[in-house]
């Protein structure tokens, strides 16, 4: 073989090289929401919903809601209201606190009340009513129901690190605390602990 | 033959090193145009290859300098798991960095711009009034820095004096009485070395910050040590500062020394064949601002200069610099080897191999050229209410170069608010 075919050939398996370097284009591939898939380490919708889902569990069987409709005869009402992310990663919170407001809601458990943010929304639509909407249909203002029980949480976190490995400790505490007297009814705990090796070599 | 020779060393010589190509840039920062520095950088530039985590990092920084927070701690949260990937060791980018130069690398940032990456991002989050989030950013870096000093078996850092104060600012700014304090220790830590090394002085406002909590903690000796050190006797305590609010401002001055490169081509007779070593070192740039002041209802207040970021990226690669220079020498032997090689095939490929190997020993200039040369950062509490807050830049003769006047600022009771200043002109 003569140098220039040889040059040739080389240069032909580089293109083939570059070329297929290239070719890989996005890929799609539909997973159950249900499927746990562990990328980065990182906090993900599998440990938002194992939290949410401990938590529903626990909420619902609790004393303090059959111990309210008998005193009450009526379902109480509960608020959303801060949970606190202590934790060492940016955490998506009102994913799982959706979910437990979803759960109890549709359960006709709990009724809850609009939060701090959605409120003055409403009000402001209520105001807006006052002046544009016909009688039959206008909702006076002063009617709002007051709510029963706080929802409130933090979510913590203990990282030990050794080099390329973590011990990741996740603890989400979520109290509901009664409105009118500071009482904590419930206490909600759930732990989460993960072991992460990054790597060390990649192509 | 000839042809191609004269047509690889054309194309060769067409990659100027990274820093170079960020003139434009550059042009439009000094002119403080912060908007046009950002279209010429998203014209010229593209994330992918293996400058993936600069693109994020100076992204991101353009993006906080055109005030958009938001969008600016996205590329900077990119740039941080960039840099997560690109840390794993790529068998392939080390051969070819062996065989054609460092530049070929994956950059993954110093250690001090690793840090920095999650500073400026829990300053974004305090501009966005997330001080939550800023905090997640502040136990970043405490992971980073124990991950780092692990793998490295390196005791000493020196990288973390401001990060680790501004971690001790937030965690106090939410009440955390004992979080600050560590950080505070951490930081006075780390500044004691910059003192011995540098010469940069302890700042006031820490002095104090330890003062005042160690005294809330009741931590007796350790308040004694440091009021006699320090000689503080008299501070506001942590309860008389509850009844008021604080300001802490930031300045940002100047922009960060780049690398430029230093090469020099010598012809070796015996071989017959031109040998070139190029290495990396640091210019810095002119930058009239050496110091600033607060000016709060025509009452001065002098910031501290917290982190000299120039300093730090020259002794950083000073540190470097024997392992850059064990790769050339590697690389060399290995240019040589591949020219003679060539060369018993074909004369003229020879060259063509020598050539190449010359022109492609480039030295690795990359750096985050858009981080500022020092920060000043300066704490006073305020009466809650309205205050006319300006910004004084002054130079080495304490005239005023600028002027930022933030207008009036509210103070809320309890509450921290932050300010944040930058200074790209000469």
């Amino acid at each position: 073989m003569n140098l220039k075919a040889k040059n040739f050939g080389v240069a032909v398996a580089i293109s083939v090289l570059l070329i297929a370097g290239c070719a890989s284009g996005t890929k799609v591939q539909r997973i159950e929401a249900t499927e746990v898939r562990d990328l980065s380490g990182q906090w993900n919708d599998t440990d938002s919903r194992l939290v949410s889902e401990e938590m529903i569990k626990d909420v619902v069987a609790a004393p303090w809601l059959a111990q309210f409709k008998q005193e009450k005869k009526a379902a109480p009402t509960v608020i959303v209201g801060e949970v606190r992310n202590l934790s060492h990663e940016h955490i998506a919170v009102n994913t799982f606190v959706a979910d437990i407001e979803r759960n109890l809601i549709n359960s006709g458990a709990v009724s809850f009340v609009a939060s701090k943010g959605e409120r003055q929304e409403i009000r402001e639509e209520r105001k807006d009513q006052d002046l544009n909407v016909t009688e039959a249909t206008r909702k006076p203002m002063g009617q709002e129901i007051g709510a029963d029980f706080m929802l409130k949480g933090e979510i913590n976190t203990i990282i030990d690190v050794e080099g390329k490995t973590q011990v990741k400790f996740y603890q989400v505490d979520l109290n509901l605390i009664s409105v009118g007297d500071n009482r904590k009814v419930w206490v909600g705990q759930k732990k989460i602990k993960k072991l992460v090796e990054k790597a060390s070599v990649r192509p | 033959m000839r042809a191609l020779l004269l047509l690889i060393a054309a194309a060769l010589t067409g990659c100027a090193t990274y820093s170079y190509s960020f003139q434009p840039i550059d042009r439009a920062l000094e002119a403080r145009q912060f908007e046009e520095a950002l279209k010429q950088f998203e014209q010229r530039f593209y994330p992918g290859g293996t400058d993936t985590v600069l693109y994020h990092l100076n992204h991101g920084m353009l993006l906080r300098l055109a005030g958009r927070y938001l969008e600016s701690n996205e590329a900077l949260e990119r740039a941080k798991m960039s840099i997560e990937r690109v840390e794993a060791v790529s068998i392939s980018e080390q051969v070819t960095s062996v065989m054609i130069g460092d530049a070929t690398r994956s950059y993954e940032g110093e250690i001090f711009e690793q840090v920095l990456l999650h500073v400026y991002k829990a300053l974004n989050y305090l501009a966005l009034d997330q001080p939550f989030d800023a905090r997640v950013e502040a136990l970043q870096v405490d992971i980073r820095l124990r991950e780092l000093v692990s793998r490295r078996k390196e005791t000493v850092f020196t990288e973390e004096a401001f990060a680790r104060y501004l971690s001790g600012i937030i965690f106090e700014s939410l009440g955390e009485w004992s979080d600050a304090m560590i950080s505070y220790r951490k930081a006075l830590d780390s500044f004691r070395i910059y003192q011995s090394k540098y010469g940069t002085p302890i700042p006031r406002s820490l002095q104090l910050a330890l003062v005042r909590l160690s005294d809330h903690l009741g931590i007796e000796d350790e308040r004694r040590a440091y009021s006699d050190e320090f000689s503080i006797s008299h501070w506001t305590t942590v309860v008389e500062r509850m009844e008021q609010g604080e300001l802490v401002a930031m300045l940002d001055s100047g922009m960060v020394a780049i690398k430029r490169e230093q090469g020099s081509q010598a012809f070796d007779p015996q071989s017959g064949r031109m040998i070139r070593i190029s290495l990396p070192y640091y210019r810095t740039r002119p930058n009239r601002v050496t110091a600033a002041r607060l000016v709060i209802d025509a009452q001065q207040t002098p910031l501290d200069l917290v982190e000299d970021i120039d300093t730090m990226a020259i002794k950083s690669l000073q540190s470097h610099l024997a392992s850059i220079t064990a790769r050339q020498v590697a690389r060399a032997v290995v240019k040589y080897r591949a020219a003679k090689e060539a060369e018993r095939r074909d004369p003229a490929l020879g060259l063509v191999m020598n050539v190449a190997g010359v022109v492609t020993e480039q030295a690795d200039t990359r750096s985050w050229s858009t981080l500022p040369s020092r920060i000043f950062l300066g704490r006073i509490s305020l009466s809650p209410g309205p205050h006319h807050v300006v910004l004084e830049m002054l130079d080495a003769f304490g005239s005023v170069v600028h002027v930022q006047d933030y207008g009036t600022v509210t103070i809320l009771q309890r509450q921290t608010e932050y300010l944040s200043g930058r200074w790209t002109a000469d």
